[in-house]
């Protein structure tokens, strides 16, 4: 199975939520979106076992709302990883909601913790007044409850380049993106 | 044909095909339409106005309560007053103990996604909900409460309706249809627009006072069935 993770903040308990999830053959990505400072990031991501990283980066990206954001998400979801089991945030992001619409995939926030059974993976959703456990079908997106500490497993840094990915690469128009492609302006500091 | 020949209605006309002469005269006898006919029949304008709210309600040892957020954007979209206020909630018959309640703050018409299964939260039902109500009222607002469940199902809602969101809003502004949604972080005040409609705005709890209840008012309440599949199996 393939996870893919999207790093918006600092991944160490995402790592070690999929690392305690995974089994023998799993494989999982990791993405960011930004400069070149999250490199440092997606190395962390493959000091814990990623097979791939990219970043997505592109002129064209700047000033994009949330809207924006999840249609970029979405774009790169569904070229480079079309079949993963799941896509998981490291913190919750308006995006993250606005990506499980768009890509029709269920959504589950708040998770505090997964697991796996013989029929598939199962998160444990802390809402602070319930707490629930869910059976996650196959492509949701997860993201993790603000809070949660579980630390990785450093298996040693492999060579792996992060792979720039761009407008281009996401067979995105540049109306989707950026500012032409935000709903949300930001009109003036009061 | 009086005055019709040369009507850019272009035959189109009833009085023209009848034979009858135009009897309003606003044919104009010229190949184009009275000035500024155009402008006002401006079709391309949205429709959208008024505010829904979402009314969440949370079931606790049995007793069902309406969240403190809920009402107080309620209070918010009253003073605002930006049109009709409606009002979505979602659960099973037991909610219609609530109308009075919801109506005494300021709902007129109010929306019952009517499923016992939706009395839990399962945010793509309560996405799709939202949205297909939307279609029906055309609201220029959404407003949905910053609880965890409300963050979660509002972008949701928002994209399933092509429109951005602004979440945490520190205060609200309405001029005629437009809302003016702020936001505070690290220290700044900053102002945002949406410019699509329905504007979808989420709020924390006691951002907005919490407004005095008119006894005795009274609104119209629709139940709606909910149709599809976004139900999430909870263990």
């Amino acid at each position: 199975m393939d996870y893919v993770l999207f790093v918006t903040g600092g991944p160490d308990s995402a790592l070690g939520m999929l690392q305690s999830v995974m089994q023998e053959g799993d494989t999982f990505s990791a993405v960011a979106i930004g400069g070149e400072k999250l490199d440092e990031i997606l190395d962390t991501c493959i000091s814990a076992g990623a097979s791939e990283t990219y970043r997505l980066m592109d002129k064209a990206f700047i000033g994009s709302d949330t809207w924006a954001l999840a249609r970029t998400y979405a774009a790169f979801a569904g070229k480079y990883h079309p079949g993963a089991e799941a896509l998981i945030f490291a913190r919750y992001s308006s995006a993250m909601p606005m990506l499980a619409h768009l890509i029709r995939a269920q959504q589950f926030c708040y998770v505090a913790d997964m697991e796996r059974d013989d029929l598939g993976m199962i998160v444990t959703q802390d809402y602070g007044d319930d707490r629930r456990r869910c059976r996650v079908p196959s492509g949701s997106v997860i993201s993790l409850k603000e809070g949660v500490d579980i630390p990785f497993q450093d298996k040693g840094a492999s060579t792996s380049d992060v792979r720039i990915l761009g407008l281009e690469d996401l067979e995105l128009a540049e109306m989707s993106v950026g500012s032409f492609g935000s709903r949300v302006f930001e009109r003036e500091v009061c | 044909m009086g005055g019709c020949d040369g009507c850019a209605s272009s035959g189109s006309c009833p009085s023209y095909s009848s034979g009858d002469s135009c009897s309003s005269g606003s044919c104009g006898g010229e190949k184009k339409l009275p000035p500024g006919m155009l402008e006002h029949y401006n079709t391309n304008q949205s429709t959208a106005d008024g505010t829904l709210v979402f009314i969440e309600v949370s079931d606790k040892g049995g007793v069902q309560k309406i969240e403190p957020v809920s009402i107080q954007l309620l209070g918010k979209a009253s003073e605002m007053q930006g049109g009709r206020i409606f009002g979505i909630v979602f659960g099973g018959p037991e909610r219609k103990e609530l109308y009075k309640e919801i109506f005494s703050f300021g709902v007129d018409t109010l929306y019952h996604v009517r499923d016992p299964r939706l009395s839990v939260f399962h945010p793509e039902a309560y996405a799709e909900s939202v949205a297909a109500v939307c279609e029906r009222v055309i609201p220029a607002t959404v407003l949905i409460g910053s609880t965890p469940r409300g963050a979660e199902l509002a972008p949701r809602a928002a994209a399933s309706m092509g429109t951005g969101i602004v979440t945490e809003c520190s205060d609200l502004a309405l001029e005629g249809r437009k809302l003016s949604m702020f936001r505070v972080s690290e220290g700044r005040k900053t102002r945002y627009e949406c410019i699509t409609f329905p504007q979808v705005a989420t709020v924390k709890e006691g951002v907005f006072p919490f407004p005095a209840a008119q006894e005795g008012r009274g609104g119209t309440a629709f139940y709606w069935q909910y149709k599809g599949d976004g139900f999430k199996q909870i263990l």
